[in-house]
C-alpha cells in the first residue's frame, strides 16, 4: 500500500512538473483546435461560396433554363475556349450532331448539370440523382483518417515528452533526487510512464470526442484505445531513447532517433497492415490502412511499457 | 556583422551536434529519411478510372433489351435502371463502363461528357524533401537557444566579443546549411532517378529552409528548456508552412509573382515546383530575405529577455480564455455549420460534442490550476450545512431565471449553431454524466481559475461571452450569482448550485415533453 501511495505521489509530482512546462495547454490542445478549426472553416467556406454551381453556355435560352434550375449560367460565344483557357470549370456547347458537356471536376454539381442537359435535349437515356445521403460514405474515410492523424500527433508528443522529462530532470538534478528515494528501482520508470498517460490520455480522448462531435468517427472506442496505446508507446520510446547504459545523455540525437523509429513503425504498419495490426504503434498504421488492430497490440504495448520501466530503473539506479 | 564571428558560431553549433563517437547519427538519420523520400516513385494523382469509373457495371431494375449482355443484374446495386424510351438511370454517379453501354443505345441527340485538365500545378516530390529537411531540425533548433539557455552557456556567449545579431545569424546559417545539404543530396538522388527533373525548384529549397529555420529560432527565442524548445517548432512550423503555402496558392490564382513573395508559403511553392520561372523565384527570394531578416532581428533583440514569468503573469487570463472559447465554440457550435453548408440531416452526436466541449474546458482549467498550484475546491467541512443550503438556494433561484433570446436579431441561417450552443450552455437534455462533466468544466474554469485571475466580474463577463452569448442577461446574472457563491462558500458550492440549476432545467424539460 505504501508503495502504491509512493508511486502515485511520484507520478503526481512528475505530472505537475510536466504541466508547468507549458506543454499541455499549448501542445496538446493544438491538434484538436487546428483540426476542428479546419473542418468548421471548410464547412463555413462551402456555406458561403460553394452552393451555386457555375456553367458557361452560348445559347441564351439554355442559359435561362439552367439558371431556373439553380445554376449560375454565363454567356460566351465560345464556351469551349473558356474551359480550355481555364476561365470556366463547366461549359456546354453544340458540336456537329451532339451536345458536349465540358468539365474540369466530376462531382454532384456536374452530374446535376448532365441530368438537366439530358432532360432539355431529350436524350435517349436520362439521369435521376438520388437525394444526398445524410452521411456520404467518403466521410467515413475522412473521419477515419483524421482519427489516425490525431493519434500520430499525440504519439509524436508522447515521444517528445518521454524524452524531455528524463533529459530535463537529469539536467536540473530532479532525477538524482528521485533516485535517492527509498523506492523499488522499477518504480521510477513506471511513475514516469504513468505520468505521461495521465497527461496524454485525457487530452487525446477529449480531442477525439470533439472531432467525433464534428464529423462522426466510426469505431470511436477502438480509435481511442489504439491512439492512447500508440501515444503511450511513443512516450515509452522517448523514455527509452534518453535512458539506458549506452545513452549519450544528449537530447536532440536521442529525440530524433525516437521520432524516426516511431514514424518508421507507424509507416511500416500502414505499408504492411497484415503484420502491423499485431504490434503497438504499427497497429494505428494498419488501422489507417483499413485493417482493425489485433488483440495483441494492447498487451504488447503494456509489456513494452513494463520493459522500459525496468530498463530505466536498472540503468539509472546504478 | 563580421563573417569570421558568424562562421565561428556556426562551426561551434555544428561541432556540438556532430561530434564524438556518435557523430554520424544525425546526418545518417537525415539521409535515411530524405533519400527514400527522394527516390521512391509515387503513385501519382488519381487517374480518371479511379475517380469516376468505380466498380464494374452491376445494376438493378429492368435492363432494356439493347443493353442485355452489357450490364449485369444485381438487386443490391445502388444503380437502378428503368424504362425503355427514355431509359432512366438512377445513380449517385455514372461509371465509365455504364456510360459506354448507355451511349451505345440507338437514337438522337447524343451528349458527350468531355474532361478538361484543371489549371492546377500539383507540387512535385521536392515539397516533401523541403518539409522533411525542416522537420529534422526539431532537435537542433531546441538545442540552439533553449539548450544553451538551460545549460547557462548562452550567458557566456552573450558576454563574448560578439554581437547578438552575429550570434543569431551564425546559428541560423549553421542549421540552414545543414538542412540544405541534406535536402540537396536527396534532390540530386531524386533527379538522378528521374523522379523529378531539376528545375527552378532547386533554388527554392534554400529559400524555404532558410525562412523556416529563422521562424524556428524565433519560436524558441524565449523558451528556457529543451522540451518546450522541441515542442514549439514541431507544433507550429508544419501548420504555419502549410497555411502560408495555401495562402500563397490562393494568391497565385490571380498574381503568381506576388504569391511567390508570401513569406514561407511562396518559397515553399517555388521549392515544390508549383511556381516556376525567374520572376516567382526573384519574388520568393525577396520575400524570404525580408522575412528572414525581420525574424532574425526580432530573435536577436529578445535573446536576453526570456520568459521568467508564468503564462498567467504574462497574459492574465487572455491566452487561457482564447483557447477555452475556441475549444467550446468549435466543439458545441461547430457541428451546426454542416447544416448551414447544406447538409442538415448529417447524423452527429450532440452528446459527444457537448461532452467534448465540457471535457475540454475542464482540462484547460485543471491544467491552469495545476500550473498555478491552486487546485483548492474550498470545501469547508465545518460549514458543510451552510454551504449545502447556499448551493441549493442559489441553484433554485437560478432556475427561476427566464431566457432572453437575442438570437432573434441574428440572421436565420445561423440558427443551427445557436440552437446547439443554447442547448449546451445549460446542459439539460443529456445524461447525468455529461451534465456533471459540463458543469464541472464551467465551474473549474470560470469560478475557480479565471475568477482568481481576472476577478469575479471579469469571469462573469467571460462566462456570458463564451457560454451564453445569445442569452446575455441570464448569463450575466447567473455568472455573478455563481461567482459570488464561489467567492464566499468555495468552488464546490458553486458547482453544486450550478448542478442543481441544470437538473432543475432538465426536470422542466422532461415535464414539458
Amino acid at each position: 500500500m505504501a508503495s502504491v501511495r509512493a508511486a502515485a505521489a511520484l507520478s503526481g509530482a512528475i505530472v505537475l512538473r510536466l504541466l508547468r512546462e507549458g506543454l499541455v495547454v499549448r501542445a496538446l490542445a493544438w491538434p484538436g483546435i487546428v483540426c476542428a478549426l479546419a473542418m468548421v472553416g471548410t464547412a463555413g467556406g462551402y456555406a458561403m461560396w460553394g452552393t451555386s454551381p457555375s456553367v458557361v453556355v452560348a445559347d441564351p435560352a439554355l442559359a435561362k433554363q439552367m439558371t431556373e434550375h439553380g445554376f449560375t449560367a454565363e454567356l460566351s460565344e465560345d464556351p469551349q475556349k473558356e474551359i480550355r483557357n481555364h476561365r470556366a470549370i463547366r461549359a456546354v456547347w453544340r458540336e456537329n450532331d451532339r451536345w458536349v458537356l465540358g468539365r474540369v471536376w466530376p462531382g454532384r454539381a456536374t452530374l446535376r448539370l448532365e441530368s438537366l442537359l439530358r432532360e432539355i435535349a431529350g436524350a435517349r437515356w436520362r439521369i435521376d440523382i438520388p437525394p444526398l445521403e445524410a452521411r456520404p460514405t467518403d466521410v467515413d474515410y475522412q473521419a477515419h483518417l483524421i482519427a489516425g492523424v490525431i493519434g500520430l500527433f499525440f504519439t509524436l508528443y508522447g515521444v517528445v515528452m518521454g524524452a524531455g522529462t528524463v533529459f530535463r530532470d537529469r539536467g536540473n538534478g530532479c532525477l538524482e533526487s528521485e533516485l535517492s528515494l527509498p523506492l523499488p528501482f522499477w518504480m521510477h520508470g513506471a511513475a514516469r510512464i504513468a505520468a505521461l498517460s495521465v497527461v496524454l490520455v485525457p487530452a487525446l480522448c477529449t480531442t477525439l470526442l470533439v472531432l467525433h462531435g464534428l464529423l462522426g468517427i466510426d469505431s470511436l472506442s477502438t480509435w481511442m484505445l489504439h491512439d492512447c496505446l500508440a501515444a503511450l508507446t511513443g512516450g515509452v520510446l522517448g523514455l527509452a531513447a534518453t535512458s539506458g547504459p549506452k545513452s549519450d545523455k544528449g537530447f536532440s540525437a536521442p529525440l530524433s532517433r525516437a521520432l524516426a523509429t516511431t514514424i518508421a513503425l507507424i509507416g511500416a504498419g500502414w505499408a504492411l497492415p497484415q503484420l502491423g495490426r499485431w504490434l503497438p504503434l504499427s497497429s494505428i498504421g494498419a488501422f489507417l490502412a483499413g485493417l482493425d488492430p489485433a488483440a495483441t497490440a494492447a498487451p504488447l504495448a503494456l509489456a513494452a511499457a513494463g520493459a522500459a520501466a525496468l530498463r530505466f530503473g536498472r540503468s539509472e539506479c546504478i | 556583422m563580421r563573417l569570421s564571428r558568424i562562421s565561428a558560431v556556426a562551426l561551434r553549433d555544428l561541432r556540438q551536434r556532430v561530434a564524438g563517437k556518435g557523430w554520424y547519427r544525425l546526418p545518417a538519420l537525415a539521409l535515411a529519411l530524405l533519400i527514400p523520400a527522394g527516390i521512391f516513385p509515387g503513385s501519382g494523382p488519381p487517374s480518371e478510372s479511379t475517380v469516376e469509373n468505380r466498380p464494374a457495371v452491376v445494376v438493378s431494375g429492368n435492363v432494356p433489351l439493347d443493353l442485355r449482355g452489357k450490364l449485369r443484374l444485381d438487386d443490391t446495386s445502388p444503380i437502378g435502371i428503368s424504362g425503355s424510351n427514355p431509359v432512366r438511370v438512377r445513380a449517385p454517379f455514372i461509371p465509365g463502363e455504364l456510360r459506354g453501354a448507355l451511349d451505345s443505345l440507338p437514337g438522337q441527340p447524343r451528349i458527350e461528357v468531355r474532361r478538361f485538365r484543371p489549371d492546377i500545378r500539383l507540387p512535385g516530390r521536392s515539397i516533401l524533401l523541403a518539409l522533411l529537411a525542416v522537420s529534422l531540425l526539431t532537435g537542433p533548433l531546441a538545442e540552439a537557444l533553449p539548450g544553451e539557455r538551460s545549460r547557462k552557456t548562452l550567458e557566456v556567449l552573450l558576454s563574448a566579443g560578439i554581437s547578438r545579431t552575429e550570434l543569431i545569424v551564425g546559428k541560423w546559417s549553421a542549421w540552414t546549411l545543414a538542412a540544405c545539404a541534406s535536402a540537396f543530396m536527396a534532390a540530386a538522388m531524386s533527379a538522378a532517378t528521374s523522379v523529378q527533373s531539376p528545375s527552378w525548384w532547386l533554388l527554392g529549397l534554400p529559400l524555404f529552409i532558410g525562412t523556416a529555420v529563422a521562424l524556428g529560432l524565433w519560436l524558441v527565442r524565449s523558451v528556457s528548456d529543451l522540451v518546450g524548445g522541441a515542442a514549439a517548432p514541431m507544433r507550429v512550423l508544419p501548420v504555419v508552412s502549410v497555411g502560408m503555402a495555401l495562402l500563397a496558392w490562393i494568391v497565385s490564382r490571380s498574381y503568381p509573382t506576388l504569391a511567390a513573395a508570401v513569406p514561407l508559403g511562396g518559397a515553399l511553392l517555388v521549392a515544390g515546383d508549383v511556381l516556376t520561372g525567374p520572376a516567382p523565384l526573384a519574388a520568393a527570394a525577396a520575400g524570404s530575405a525580408v522575412s528572414t531578416s525581420f525574424l532574425l532581428a526580432w530573435t536577436a533583440r529578445d535573446l536576453d529577455r526570456w520568459a521568467g514569468e508564468s503564462a498567467a503573469e504574462r497574459s492574465g487570463g487572455g491566452g487561457l480564455l482564447a483557447i477555452a472559447a475556441l475549444g467550446w465554440w468549435l466543439a458545441v457550435g461547430g457541428p451546426g455549420v454542416w447544416a448551414i453548408a447544406g447538409n442538415p440531416g448529417v447524423h452527429l452526436s450532440a452528446v459527444a460534442a457537448t461532452a467534448g466541449g465540457g471535457a475540454f474546458l475542464l482540462i484547460c482549467a485543471l491544467v491552469a490550476a495545476a500550473r498555478e498550484g491552486c487546485l483548492d475546491l474550498g470545501w469547508d467541512k465545518a460549514g458543510c450545512g451552510r454551504i449545502l443550503a447556499a448551493s441549493a438556494g442559489s441553484g433554485l433561484l437560478l432556475s427561476l431565471l427566464g431566457t432572453t433570446n437575442t438570437a432573434l436579431l441574428l440572421p436565420a441561417w445561423s440558427a443551427p449553431v445557436i440552437e446547439r450552443m443554447a442547448a449546451a450552455a445549460l446542459p439539460s437534455g443529456f445524461s447525468l454524466l455529461v451534465t456533471v462533466l459540463v458543469v464541472a468544466g464551467h465551474t473549474m474554469l470560470f469560478r475557480n481559475v479565471l475568477q482568481r485571475r481576472i476577478s469575479m466580474i471579469g469571469a462573469a463577463a467571460a462566462w456570458t461571452l463564451i457560454v451564453f452569448p445569445f442569452d446575455p442577461i441570464r448569463g450575466c446574472i447567473s455568472g455573478l450569482i455563481l461567482g459570488g457563491l464561489s467567492k464566499h462558500s468555495g468552488t464546490a458550492s458553486a458547482f453544486l448550485a450550478h448542478l442543481i440549476w441544470a437538473l432543475a432545467a432538465q426536470s422542466a424539460v422532461l415535464n414539458l415533453s
